[in-house]
């Protein structure tokens, strides 16, 4: 005999504003099956929760239907609340009255029905729902980062400092993503290679952190817990083994003028090259689409003089399987190319150059030695037009979002450029002024009054070239005048987007991701390193845009993460699995095909004489993830889903 | 053509390749022939061929009451043969235990009126392919496989309320006497859909809802397997056109999966398959 | 006639029916994008009741019909889009499962602005709006389903 508490949520005034809820209350309580009917105005707080608790234990309840927010918010604390009062958690669902319907609807006598509609359906689905027991399955403490910038080194050498074995993943020659070609890092202006190079090291030397580098993650089967990862390690044409990088291949590599993507195209690398002296590791690879030896067949000098031999040309990509039980993704930013936005003349003037270029003119390690100089002629500029926004913040470009570091880095710029030009003068084009993190407003004012840089509160219209100066037309908002700047240089705060093909790394992945390419944290306030796969984790920019710090913040908290799904020896699983009734089964097989897992497999029902009585499908619990196809597919209705079982769904339709 | 086909039979017997043999034997009313299943070699001149061979012999190949015999040889049309395909398709027989003896066929008539059967006008195989031993040979020219939907057009020209009026009428002749999955040899489920109770998708009174469910739900399990043979329609004593019904989903699933039932054995099946360019201009 | 049809008809010829549309969702997309529209706290017509279900593979035929003959006058059906399934390929086998769902009864004589499919992903707060306002515009100005109501069941 079904004895169903139903407790509706007030949710302070989120939902009492816009539904009923004492009417609710009334009108549930004389459904069949409902044994308790209640409201109160916070369900999930502490005095909310005991009021279930009570009701199951004074009014022997079978089942518990929580009416409030979204059970993607609050299910587990309920379950847990029904758990402690002896109910089986499974037997406890949530209706959603907030997200779904008083958040959403105007009207009150509306929106009051389709709460009562609701509940309805999901008390005639927890009458049929069954008690259900966690699995356990075996987890394998070994964790995998993608991503070699600051968000995954930190990521992988606080996993691995907390005992655990890390595999880094790298898809360029070396680690050290953006963070190595900074020159110098905000609030700080600390070197941005003296900070990060010993972390690279660091994770080099790890003892429990595997390298690869120059490979990328191909395909990931498996669960939390239990990940099976394919690697591509790409041909490095070097025997990383023996390459002593001595350079000697690329003082003789005759192909030299590739531009190099670690000084954003200021400076040119050869075919055979170690990324900047500082890689790790640092070792030599060849880049085959622009090799001679490998568009031609001819040449090979490298190898005729490489002392170590470590050339090696026939060498072919590897695929690596691993084993790991959770997966952090730290793939970092790319900036936006700016050729769509035509007013500023970035590729037409060699002038107009980006954020991470003038990092690299003003690294030490650079093109220009660390002096700030102008592309064209290398003269040094006199006065230098940053402009903000550049791409962020405009819809009709489609990036409306803002890209969090620019405001500070422009900053930044126009403080380094000042000690290095004394006599240079900075002007700032900008809309806001964004600097909320930790000293962040003062450095801001230090840029202002002790390096002299010229905020201008407007935007740029029109750049051109005319008698070797760069004319800027904008306006400041605040004196309300239009601006003409003779600039030397123009630096352009580009949007910080992300990487390409993350939609594909994503799906790899099965994680989900927004209309930018970023990925999706399972929820935006209270779960921002988790993603909608268990045990799949982000750090850093991968995620939105943000700056060191908090990229190492999160990177921090997505190493915790893994180390408390590694603190355990068996994880317990959701018991949201499939099983066949094998007395109605007639193998065709059809659930096989369906089930993206792998968890269904034939099987054969012998006598104890081992004649073949029938033979049936048969799903492996550990594997199945939960999602029904199989239980579609199958004709002879002879597979259910526990959690959502025919008999339940059947129910709730019937209730509507 | 029958002296062969007997002959075969006793051969398969007498050298226990086979324990049965499942062919047509002569009926009781004129014309009729009715499905039979020799044992012994001195009795394969009870079998018959003739055009009034209509049975789709293969529903019995997976027959509980014939389990007793391990290896069987079938006596098949080429029409019939699909139904073997799909059968293997689905894990149902093995193929070593079932010897086809595939027989040319020019086209079957009705018992009683004397007339072409409708699906053998459009038919577009004369001949067997899939088969152990090939038995004569048809001169009959065959259509392609798309003179099969002609008669369909007739009803995708009906306006929604037409076509809706059309079918429940049709339906509500249905005495749910289950006729149609009895013969049909792709209905093999021990327990069928319509017998499950906890809960019970489909009801079991004879009453419009419960028959217009009942035929939705028969042509959505028979999408992508039907063969047509039409022996669901030949039986129905109310009339039905259920073939109309199954070759509309067979039209769509040649057209959106380039997909026929009962070639290959090999192939995947449609329904429990995909491809990531699948159509889906339905969904926006 | 039942008189819950008959309501319906009354409603319809004073220009006042409100139709009831059951929308079949998956969990991990569709579920969590409508969550997203009520955290942004956009509006949308109140006609719908969502039932979650896993995935939009979990999604069969006779949830759709059940729906019909239990009074629904519109189903939606909604899911990951195709590569972002969370269970990798649920939703490619339902696509199959709806395309030739989607044709039979069509076939029947269905009305197909009752049965309507979507991908919505939970980026896609907006899209649901749209979708769900879209899809009872659409049934309000079919009126009740009076065909599935119409058939005798007793």
């Amino acid at each position: 005999m079904a004895r169903i508490g139903v407790f509706i949520c007030w949710c302070g005034e989120n939902i009492a504003r816009t539904v009923d809820c004492a009417k609710v209350r009334d009108a549930v309580a004389k459904l069949p099956g409902v044994a308790h009917a209640e409201d109160y105005k916070y369900m999930c707080s502490d005095p909310g929760q005991d009021k279930i608790r009570k009701a199951i234990k004074e009014k022997n309840l079978t089942g518990v239907v929580v009416a409030a927010c979204s059970p993607r918010m609050h299910e587990p604390t309920f379950r847990k609340a029904c758990e402690q009062s002896g109910l089986n958690p499974f037997l406890c669902e949530m209706t959603n009255l907030r997200e779904h319907c008083s958040w959403v609807h105007e009207d009150r006598e509306k929106a009051t029905a389709k709460a009562i509609d609701l509940i309805r359906m999901m008390v005639e689905k927890v009458k049929r729902d069954k008690p259900l027991q966690v699995i356990k399955v075996p987890v394998t403490d070994r964790a995998l980062v993608i991503g070699g910038g600051i968000a995954g080194i930190q990521a992988a050498l606080d996993i691995a400092n907390g005992g655990k074995e890390v595999i880094l993943v790298e898809k360029e020659p070396s680690i050290g993503g953006h963070m190595a070609q900074l020159s110098e890092t905000f609030p700080t202006l600390d070197c941005s290679q003296c900070i990060l190079t010993p972390r690279m090291v660091d994770v080099a030397q790890h003892p429990k952190i595997k390298l690869m580098t120059y490979s990328e993650v191909e395909a990931v089967d498996g669960f939390v817990g239990n990940f099976e990862v394919t690697i591509r390690k790409k041909a490095t044409s070097v025997d990383w083994k023996l390459c002593n990088a001595c350079c000697t291949c690329m003082e003789k590599c005759p192909q030299k003028n590739i531009p190099s993507e670690f000084d954003e195209g200021l400076a040119t690398r050869h075919a055979i090259y170690i990324p900047f002296p500082q890689a790790v590791p640092n070792k030599a690879v060849i880049d085959r689409t622009v090799c001679t030896k490998f568009k031609t067949g001819k040449c090979g000098v490298c190898q005729k003089v490489c002392p170590a031999e470590a050339i090696n040309y026939e060498m072919q990509d590897e695929l690596v399987k691993e084993k790991v039980g959770a997966i952090v993704v730290a793939t970092g930013y790319d900036v936006m190319p700016c050729g769509d936005i035509g007013e500023y003349g970035y590729g037409k003037y060699k002038d107009v150059i980006d954020g991470l270029q003038f990092e690299r003119i003003a690294s030490a390690s650079g093109p220009t030695s660390g002096e700030i100089l102008r592309p064209s002629d290398h003269t040094t500029p006199k006065s230098v037009v940053f402009i903000q926004c550049v791409g962020s913040r405009d819809c009709a470009k489609g990036i409306p979002y803002c890209s969090k570091i620019c405001c500070m880095y422009i900053a930044k710029h126009a403080m380094l450029y000042k000690h290095k030009v004394h006599d240079g003068q900075a002007y700032i084009f900008y809309m806001d002024v964004r600097a909320a993190g930790k000293g962040y407003d003062e450095f801001i004012r230090r840029a202002v009054e002790e390096d002299g840089a010229l905020y201008l509160r407007g935007r740029v219209s029109r750049l051109y070239e005319s008698e070797g100066k760069l004319i800027v037309k904008g306006v400041d908002t605040l004196s309300n005048r239009q601006v003409e700047i003779d600039a030397d240089m123009v630096v352009l705060a580009t949007a910080m987007q992300a990487r390409p093909h993350m939609d594909k790394l994503a799906q790899i992945l099965g994680i989900s991701y927004d209309q930018f390419n970023f990925m999706s944290e399972a929820h935006p306030k209270l779960r921002p390193v988790e993603t909608s796969r268990a045990g799949v984790f982000l750090a850093g920019a991968c995620q939105a845009p943000k700056d060191i710090p908090d990229a190492v913040a999160q990177a921090g908290a997505a190493a915790s993460k893994v180390l408390g799904l590694f603190s355990a020896d068996e994880l317990e699983r959701e018991p949201i699995v499939a099983t066949v009734n094998e007395n109605t089964c007639v193998a065709c097989l059809y659930c096989v095909n369906a089930c993206a897992y792998g968890a269904i497999k034939e099987k054969e029902i012998r006598d104890r004489k081992g004649n073949l009585i029938k033979t049936v499908a048969e799903v492996n619990p550990g594997l199945c993830q939960g999602c029904g196809a199989c239980v579609a597919t199958c004709r002879s209705n002879s597979i259910d889903l526990a959690g959502y079982t025919d008999e339940e769904i059947c129910a709730q339709i019937a209730a509507i | 053509m029958i002296d062969i086909i007997r002959q075969k039979a006793k051969e398969l017997l007498e050298s226990k390749k086979v324990d049965v043999v499942i062919g047509y034997g002569k009926g009781t009313l004129p014309n009729r022939t009715t499905p039979i299943f020799i044992t012994d070699p001195k009795d394969v001149d009870k079998l018959e061929w003739n055009e009034y061979c209509l049975n789709d012999l293969a529903v019995y190949l997976r027959h509980p009451s014939l389990k007793k015999y391990a290896k069987k040889a079938i006596i098949m049309k080429p029409c019939d043969v699909k139904a073997v395909v799909d059968l293997l398709q689905e894990n149902q027989i093995d193929r070593e235990n079932v010897f086809i003896i595939g027989v040319a066929c020019d086209g079957m008539k009705d018992f009683e009126s004397g007339e072409s059967l409708a699906k053998c006008l459009v038919c577009s195989g004369h001949n067997p392919s899939f088969c152990d031993e090939k038995i004569g040979e048809s001169k009959v020219p065959d259509l392609p496989i798309l003179a099969e939907f002609a008669d369909i057009e007739k009803y995708e020209q009906m306006t929604p309320d037409e076509r809706w009026d059309f079918w429940k009428k049709a339906f509500s002749h249905c005495i749910r006497c289950y006729g149609c999955r009895a013969v049909c040899p792709l209905c093999y489920c021990d327990r069928c859909i319509v017998e499950k109770t906890i809960p019970q998708w489909i009801s079991s009174s004879a009453h419009e809802q419960g028959n217009l469910s009942w035929g939705i739900f028969r042509a959505m399990h028979m999408a992508g397997r039907c063969i047509g043979c039409g022996e669901c329609e030949r039986v129905c004593p109310a009339g039905i056109p259920l073939t109309l019904l199954y070759k509309k989903l067979k039209k769509e699933v040649l057209e959106q999966y380039c997909y026929e039932p009962g070639k290959d054995p090999d192939a995947e099946a449609p329904m429990c398959h995909f491809t990531k360019n699948d159509s889906e201009d339905f969904i926006r | 006639m039942s008189t819950q049809t008959e309501a319906k008809e009354a409603a319809t010829n004073k220009g006042t029916f409100e139709p009831k549309i059951i929308a079949f969702v998956c969990n991990w997309c569709t579920y969590a994008g409508a969550d997203l529209a009520g955290t942004s706290r956009m509006k949308y017509l109140p006609n719908v009741r969502i039932i979650k279900l896993p995935c939009t593979g979990r999604i069969d035929t006779h949830f759709i019909i059940k729906a019909f003959e239990e009074g629904a006058d519109g189903v939606l059906v909604s899911g990951c889009h195709p590569g972002d399934c969370h269970y990798t390929s649920g939703n490619y086998h339902a696509r199959r499962r709806f395309a030739m769902f989607r044709e039979l009864m069509d076939f029947l004589g269905l009305e197909m602005d009752r049965l309507q499919f979507s991908w919505v992903s939970a980026a896609e707060g907006a899209k649901w709006t749209q979708v769900v306002d879209d899809v009872i515009k659409k049934v309000q100005k079919l009126g009740p389903n009076k065909k599935f109501a119409g058939l005798k069941h007793d």
